[in-house]
């Protein structure tokens, strides 16, 4: 099961103009290190767009930015959590339910999305014309459709014990 | 102020009130961080706001569970506005280390609908809101998210506001 998860979220950073870094959070191991998560990312294009923004000049690789995002991963678990807690109720009177946080900040994007009741999904990039041609989001909810899909239809653990 | 102001709430209207539906935005709001001895950290205020009622209402008739008037859910908006505020603040200072810069765009995605926080400067926003999640989906409340962002840009700019 895990390795299909990590194929799918390979193939997902691999589309181009979209996601570099994606990482799903299974919900039965939330309180497992966030490195022990299924994870892709395309080095080689953060690479490039590390170089593109002067952020080598801040001592900055691929390798250190995919480690910056996974320590914003809980902060932003946070307030995502926080926002859905104070959202107004759904029109239909169900308690709010917040599914997907788009971040659009000054260069490129950061995403956290639910997968139905198996877990969240951070995803994030450094290019700025994908978010604003909408191309990343689209990326970001077919991931999340995807991932539904397989863990829903497949029997087996998503955790590893 | 004043003649600025009214100017801003020419474009709010246009877009949500003046159009005729379906339109994308049921609500929007122009914000702007007002300091004072009991709120020194800054607080935000709606300075101007815009809402098509009749459309809301009509939208709010096809939910099931306890019935809820145009006025409820704009309250509801209203009192999460400066919630989001507060969170999007927080989360800057814990973004700014991935090089990214500050949010300048989120995206709420919930269940039913979705909230759009949009910053126009370092001490105002535009907050929209709808129920219609169709209008979420095909990305039309984010394009007009953006395109009042701009208008109340180009005000400021030639009122040297």
């Amino acid at each position: 099961m895990l390795s299909r998860i990590e194929s799918l979220l390979q193939e997902m950073v691999k589309l181009p103009d979209g996601l570099q870094f994606i990482v799903f959070l299974p919900v039965c191991s939330a309180s497992a290190p966030v490195t022990a998560a299924p994870r892709a990312a395309n080095y080689t294009s953060i690479d490039v767009l590390i170089r593109l923004h002067g952020l080598d000049r801040l001592g900055n690789t691929a390798q250190r930015q995919v480690e910056i995002w996974e320590s914003k991963i809980s902060p932003i678990a946070k307030c995502f959590a926080e926002l859905d807690k104070a959202g107004p109720t759904e029109p239909d009177g169900r308690p709010s339910s917040l599914t997907r946080l788009v971040l659009d900040v000054e260069v490129g994007g950061i995403f956290y999305a639910t997968v139905g009741n198996h877990g969240c999904v951070f995803a994030a990039t450094l290019d700025q014309q994908p978010l604003n041609s909408g191309l990343a989001e689209k990326y970001l909810i077919t991931a999340v459709n995807r991932l539904d899909s397989l863990i829903s239809g497949l029997s087996g653990p998503v955790c590893q014990k | 102020m004043a003649d600025t102001l009214s100017v801003v709430q020419d474009v709010l209207d246009n877009m949500v009130n003046f159009r005729r539906p379906p339109i994308g935005l049921n609500y929007v709001a122009y914000a702007v961080e007002t300091h004072s001895n009991s709120a020194p950290d800054g607080e935000m205020k709606i300075a101007t706001k815009s809402s098509n009622k009749d459309y809301l209402e009509h939208l709010l008739k096809n939910f099931s569970g306890p019935s809820k008037t145009a006025d409820d859910q704009i309250e509801l908006w209203e009192r999460l506005l400066p919630l989001v505020h507060k969170a999007m603040s927080d989360l800057d200072d814990k973004l700014m280390e991935t090089g990214q810069g500050e949010n300048v765009r989120v995206v709420f995605d919930v269940d039913m609908g979705g909230y759009f926080y949009n910053r126009i400067s370092r001490h105002a926003i535009l907050f929209g809101a709808t129920v219609d999640q169709a209008q979420i989906n095909n990305g039309r409340c984010d394009r007009e998210m953006q395109q009042m962002v701009s208008e109340i840009q180009a005000v400021f700019t030639a009122h040297g506001a």
